[in-house]
């Protein structure tokens, strides 16, 4: 119990908002806080799309792989969920971000909110359509190769560029 | 053993608080201490800012790029149904 409770504590400590502005003139904090939100965005994703390829070459090659792709099914919903509430909150987070900035905007923020919101379009058709065509669609175009590159390469040029 | 743990939870929380603010806050400070006015700041950042704001070549050039991986990747995923459908069509 007291374990519990020490490590809630820990996180609500940790998680209290501290003052750190992405419009502050210190160069460092304004990176920092983009390559934080990096970060979170390869803790979102990068489990979610290795257990994704692991389960398709698992069914792919069969055997030993596709018994322990079944073992790793049952953490599937789990990483789901958490792939979805993590980037459900980058992207308001970010256009509350971009909201706050608007006076700011350049061609990188708009591109980037471009692509951040057909993402997140797309991801929340595929996971509350019900028709199976559109389902299909977005699935494929959530997992698009080149969007993600693209969000990727604006992501880290909004940081680069932003202390200019 | 209990008044320990009830200690030990009261440091860690409050290490977890004290750090994150006074290093914001230190930074904070060096940015005051180089004597920056507003107003110089304000007309140096609109000054940087023309490279890429929207109208400029750069910035018109990333758009359009942006547009255009957009719309290639939505045309790919409609051609890629497609061919996957027109077999099936044609074996009826």
């Amino acid at each position: 119990m007291n374990k519990i409770l020490l490590i809630a504590l820990f996180l609500s400590a940790v998680l209290i908002p501290f003052p750190a502005f992405a419009d502050d003139d210190s160069e460092d904090i304004t990176k920092n806080l983009g390559w934080i939100a990096i970060g979170c965005g390869v803790v979102a994703n990068l489990p979610f799309v290795l257990l994704n390829k692991y389960r398709r070459y698992a069914v792919s090659a069969g055997g030993q792989s596709l018994q322990t792709a079944r073992k790793i099914g049952i953490v599937f919903k789990p990483i789901l969920n958490f792939h979805i509430m993590m980037n459900s909150i980058g992207y308001f987070a970010g256009i509350t971000h971009g909201m706050l900035l608007s006076r700011h905007l350049d061609s990188i923020s708009l591109s980037l909110v471009i692509t951040m919101t057909l993402l997140m379009g797309s991801g929340l058709m595929l996971k509350y359509s019900s028709s199976r065509h559109v389902k299909l669609f977005q699935r494929l175009l959530h997992g698009q190769f080149g969007l993600v590159i693209l969000l990727i390469t604006l992501v880290i040029l909004h940081v680069l560029t932003a202390d200019d | 053993m209990i008044k320990l743990n009830q200690l030990y939870i009261f440091l860690v929380s409050f290490l977890a608080i004290t750090i994150p603010v006074s290093y914001s806050l230190e930074d904070l400070e060096d940015d005051e201490r180089e004597g920056f006015g507003v107003m110089e700041r304000e007309r140096e950042r609109e000054h940087d800012d023309e490279g890429l704001s929207i109208g400029s070549d750069a910035g018109n050039l990333i758009l359009l790029v942006t547009i255009g991986a957009i719309i290639a990747s939505v045309g790919f995923t409609g051609f890629k149904i497609l061919r996957t459908k027109r077999p099936a069509v044609s074996k009826k």
